[in-house]
């Protein structure tokens, strides 16, 4: 995936502190993330870390019978609903309501369809702002032609190899 | 170690081909830090509408290893003139794929020709290869014009990335 704005990590016991550390880490330095997400499996437990506009990463936490917003993209996610149990076994915590399967399913599908409305929503005008900060860009003396951007590769292939591990796990 | 693209930059120099890298990754290379590179799988290359360039491009993307594309079936052979003209004449895509290096040649930029983009561009170079990038204006105002969903995340991103760079810029 390019440049994503949201990565939802679900957490297991073998790979939590990975995932808490350095992975964590990684994500937090790709400048298009707007938030990470930790599901818990032990527990109904839903962290969203939230890139602030001041910089650094906000936490929510929410547990069963509460809601985890989802910031940048606007939802509140109902956490026992989240924590449906596919084979209809009841949830031992919070004050849960059994639901099956399928909904959970289409709960999941109307958010992906809300998402992809937000991606669509977008308006971007390339105003004299967006422009002359772009002529400013182009005209600083390291962009001038000649200048040497071999660390751009070394940099994208270095993020690339860390997604790719990622991903394997 | 030389990188796959500085290694097909110097085999596109040696035929002599024109190209122009356009999109993300040619935006990349207007980064000023790590924190301003987007990951990205595809390098497009931006070619003109010369059959006989787009075949010099192919014999480069070959000699260097990549496999050729078209659509999901390996580009036809021979990959000679009468191949390209076709190829030219539906503007079609020629994705050349390896294992560290993906690159479309394209033969559109949505909103330029070829030779305005080939008149206004840097040339950076990478790993001693020089490697001719359009204009960061030409790649934003594509994108814009192109208005695909994932151009308008782009597009969204890069300005808020612009941003927090002139203000540092400022503060400095």
């Amino acid at each position: 995936m390019t440049n994503p704005a949201i990565l939802v990590e679900v957490l297991s016991e073998g790979t939590e502190a990975y995932d808490r550390g350095s992975k964590a880490a990684h994500y937090r330095r790709i400048p298009s993330l707007l938030a990470y997400v930790f599901v818990s499996q032990a527990e109904p437990r839903i962290e969203e870390y939230r890139r602030a506009d001041a910089g650094g990463w906000l936490l929510s936490e929410a547990r069963g019978g509460e809601s985890a917003a989802i910031e940048p993209l606007g939802i509140r996610l109902d956490v026992n609903a989240v924590y449906v149990n596919p084979l209809n076994a009841e949830l031992h915590t919070g004050t849960h309501e059994t639901r099956p399967m399928k909904t959970t399913l289409d709960d999941g599908l109307r958010a992906l369809a809300e998402s992809s409305e937000l991606a669509r929503s977008i308006r971007i005008e390339l105003d004299d702002d967006y422009l002359r900060a772009i002529a400013i860009v182009e005209a600083l003396p390291e962009n001038q032609s000649g200048a040497d951007k071999s660390w751009v590769w070394r940099m994208d292939a270095a993020c690339r190899a860390e997604i790719r591990k990622a991903t394997r796990k | 170690m030389e990188s796959p693209l500085a290694r097909l930059g110097r085999a596109l120099h040696e035929r002599s081909a024109r190209f122009v890298l356009i999109g993300v990754g040619g935006a990349n290379f207007y980064a000023l830090g790590g924190s301003t590179v987007f990951m990205t799988e595809d390098r497009d290359l931006f070619l003109p509408l010369d059959p006989d360039n787009l075949v010099r491009c192919w014999s480069a993307c070959e000699a260097t290893g990549l496999d050729l594309w078209s659509g999901h079936e390996p580009l036809d052979s021979p990959r000679d003139r009468w191949l390209a003209e076709g190829v030219v004449e539906r503007q079609a895509l020629t994705r050349a794929t390896g294992e560290d290096l993906q690159v479309d040649l394209t033969l559109v930029m949505k909103g330029f020709d070829f030779e305005t983009v080939w008149n206004e561009r840097s040339v950076f170079t990478l790993d001693g290869v020089d490697v001719p990038i359009a204009r960061l204006q030409h790649i934003v105002q594509s994108k814009h014009a192109a208005g695909r969903d994932k151009d308008r995340l782009f597009l969204a991103t890069y300005r808020e990335v612009l941003e927090q760079l002139l203000r540092r810029e400022d503060r400095t």
